[in-house]
């Protein structure tokens, strides 16, 4: 097998990890109206984001910027369990995400004959396993009561 | 720019640029909260993307200004301004991004060219950071 499969099979594997968590935040996002009028538009923005970037930072940039400009207890900045859907989506995209890609680099890295990720592959797991979890909330967000 | 130039500068912004992002804004605390400070957050937007030198010269132009009252936190927040930035300079040189053997001017000058797209995404990385802050995310 050569090494961009051995990658890609790893990525799906901790992409389907993630959708429990997608759920969750597609739900938190459409259920509480989370997004406001525009909300649909925002959920695109953040998809189109993850899809054109080669960095993990856009993403995490983009939420700030957008939570930073939401209403008090709207938007972005609903807030459930305590924390506000911008600051959980940041924590997860970094933390929840970022375990998984771990997790893919670590597999690659145990395949017979395969050397261990580099730090470019690294950061191109990290974006892949955003662009699968954000496509899935967005999915969610759809199913859960977009207009 | 070379693709590989770029693909190091990619990593360079999501690993050491956003952690100094972080670390800065935690050092100054938001800056954004009134008119005045989103001012400042547009003139480093704007002077980072035309080049480390300008953004540099501009840094130290207000970091000289005569800020007083609740203002007086700009003058140390412009002057470690430029410390980050002879930071990236350090930063590029260390990273092997600015060719070796050139004389003095041609130095400064590809380090000037190397560094700037670091001080680019350093701004973004910073503004943002500031903004979430003060947004209270």
């Amino acid at each position: 097998m050569n090494r961009e499969t051995v990658f890609a099979q790893q990525i799906a594997l901790q992409a389907d990890a993630l959708y429990e968590h997608s759920v969750y935040f597609g739900e938190w996002a459409a259920q509480h109206d989370a997004l406001g009028g525009d909300r649909r538009s925002q959920v695109k923005a953040l998809e189109r984001i993850a899809n054109s970037t080669l960095k993990v930072t856009d993403v995490l940039d983009y939420l700030k910027k957008q939570t930073a400009k939401a209403k008090q207890a709207q938007g972005w900045k609903s807030s459930q369990g305590g924390h506000t859907l911008g600051a959980a989506l940041i924590a997860f995209i970094c933390d929840g995400v970022g375990q998984r890609r771990d997790a893919v680099c670590a597999s690659v890295g145990a395949t017979p004959g395969q050397d261990p990720p580099t730090d470019l592959e690294r950061q191109q797991t990290h974006v892949a396993l955003i662009r699968e979890f954000v496509g899935q909330v967005a999915a969610q967000y759809e199913l859960g009561g977009a207009p | 720019m070379t693709a590989d130039f770029e693909t190091h500068v990619r990593l360079l912004s999501d690993g050491v640029l956003y952690d100094k992002a972080q670390a800065f804004a935690q050092q100054h605390g938001s800056f954004v909260e009134d008119e005045q400070g989103r001012k400042q957050a547009n003139g480093l937007l704007r002077y980072g993307r035309d080049g480390i030198d300008e953004l540099d010269k501009y840094a130290k132009k207000q970091a000289s200004r005569d800020w007083s009252g609740r203002k007086a936190h700009y003058r140390s927040l412009y002057q470690s301004l430029s410390n980050e930035l002879a930071e990236l300079r350090k930063l590029v040189v260390d990273e092997g991004l600015v060719p070796q053997n050139l004389v003095k001017k041609q130095l400064q000058a590809a380090t000037a060219e190397a560094a700037s797209p670091l001080a680019r995404e350093f701004i973004q990385h910073l503004v943002a950071e500031m903004l979430y802050r003060q947004g209270g995310g």
